[in-house]
């Protein structure tokens, strides 16, 4: 029996030499277990060296395998080749983001907003080692646990359709962790980090088509995290406003 | 070398995915909230204008032409409804404890206010006469 196969159409840039993306069409073992990683893997291997993406971890955790398949935003080591058996896949580099090369997408503009919202704890009150640790209660924990569970895979950009029409709106996964940490009872950086989540660029700019959640791998739901950024930022305006003596 | 490869946006993304489509329709669907709130401004000013005036408009809302398209305004403002309530859920983290209410028992409690205010308006109307 002749051994089953199916078509992957890749799309390919070669910025040495290619003007414009193009597509190649790679014919590749059907296996029922094998996703669209390891396919890809295999026209590495055994067909075309020059194919350029990413990947490490192979199991949902690194978030670097994020591809368009058949124009969605997925983790192509969880999306299986039998999803989609015997039709042609089509695999392309994340959209909303530009193309470094074949599947491989620059990722400056996702880094800059990432570090726009300061995605670390803030002090003002900072305690030495031998004070101990800044202890939280598990309720405390569970206001910001889901929106910390982000493995920065971008799928929740590339399904985002403010960000591909406003390049300067923060985005999803960026919102939601300036959320996870105004929500953070540890933090003190409260008002340095509205400034950014808070802003017309911030929540603000998220016209709530929430699909960002739906294609999330880690169901961290950054829509719900933006929804509640924008009740924090009302909140706080209120605050700054009517009781300027109550600033914090 | 690095030549990053620039794609635009393509123009009819609402049209590539049913989610899309189904959001486009919710915020369209907005649009019949502020006409129902501008008609009844309309109803308003016209009572005030006397009980002739009012029951000419009532007769005016009374032809085919115009309940037609209220029918039609009525069932865009029920899907907008329902795609707020289904929402709001992701706006209202209740918590008790650690316990996160459950999205279906805040959509559901909202579906229960809609037809408590909705039967008292109705009620108060009758009493009205
Ligand atoms: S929020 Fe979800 S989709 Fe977005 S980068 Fe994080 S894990 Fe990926
Ligand atoms: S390879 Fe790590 S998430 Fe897919």
């Amino acid at each position: 029996m002749a051994e089953e196969t199916i078509v992957l159409r890749v799309q390919r840039y070669r910025p040495e030499q290619d003007s414009d993306p193009y597509f190649q069409d790679y014919e590749v073992p059907y296996r029922k277990d094998w996703v669209v990683l390891d396919a890809l893997n295999w026209i590495k291997e055994y067909k075309d060296g020059t194919l350029s993406f990413r990947w490490s971890c192979r199991m949902g955790v690194c978030g670097s395998c994020g591809m368009m398949v058949n124009g969605r935003p997925r983790l192509t080591c969880n999306t299986f080749l039998r999803e989609f058996y015997p039709n042609p896949i089509t695999v392309e580099p994340l959209v909303n983001f530009d193309i470094e090369r074949d599947l491989v997408i620059c990722m400056d503009t996702f880094l800059e907003k990432l570090k726009k919202v300061k995605p670390w704890i803030i002090r003002r009150e900072v305690k030495s080692p031998e004070e101990g640790p800044y202890n939280q209660t598990p309720a405390q924990l569970y206001r910001y646990k889901q929106f910390s569970m982000c493995i920065n895979c971008m799928l929740c950009y590339a399904a985002c359709p403010v960000v591909g029409m406003h390049p300067e709106f923060l985005g999803p996964a960026a919102l939601a962790l300036g959320v996870r940490y105004l929500l953070d009872s540890r933090d003190q950086g409260w008002n340095e980090r509205m400034e950014e989540v808070g802003s017309h660029e911030g929540v603000w700019g998220c016209t709530f088509v929430g699909e960002c959640s739906e294609v999330c791998p880690k169901h961290v739901d950054p829509a719900a995290a933006i929804q509640q950024g924008k009740v924090l930022a009302t909140l706080d305006w209120f605050k700054r406003w009517l009781m300027p003596w109550g600033q914090k | 070398m690095r030549r990053p490869y620039h794609r635009s946006y393509p123009k009819d993304w609402w049209l590539r995915h049913p989610h899309y489509r189904r959001f486009m329709l919710r915020e369209l669907t907005s649009v019949f909230v502020a006409y129902f709130a501008f008609w009844t401004i309309c109803l308003l000013f016209q009572a005030s204008r006397g009980p002739e005036q009012l029951a000419a408009f009532l007769t005016t809302m009374r032809k085919p032409g115009w309940l037609i398209w209220h029918a039609i305004g009525l069932l865009a403002v029920l899907f907008h409804t329902y795609t707020w309530f289904e929402t709001a859920p992701k706006v209202l983290a209740v918590r008790i404890g650690e316990k996160r209410v459950p999205d279906r028992v805040i959509v559901g409690a909202q579906w229960v206010a809609f037809v408590v205010v909705a039967a008292v308006f109705f009620a108060l109307l009758r009493l009205a006469g």
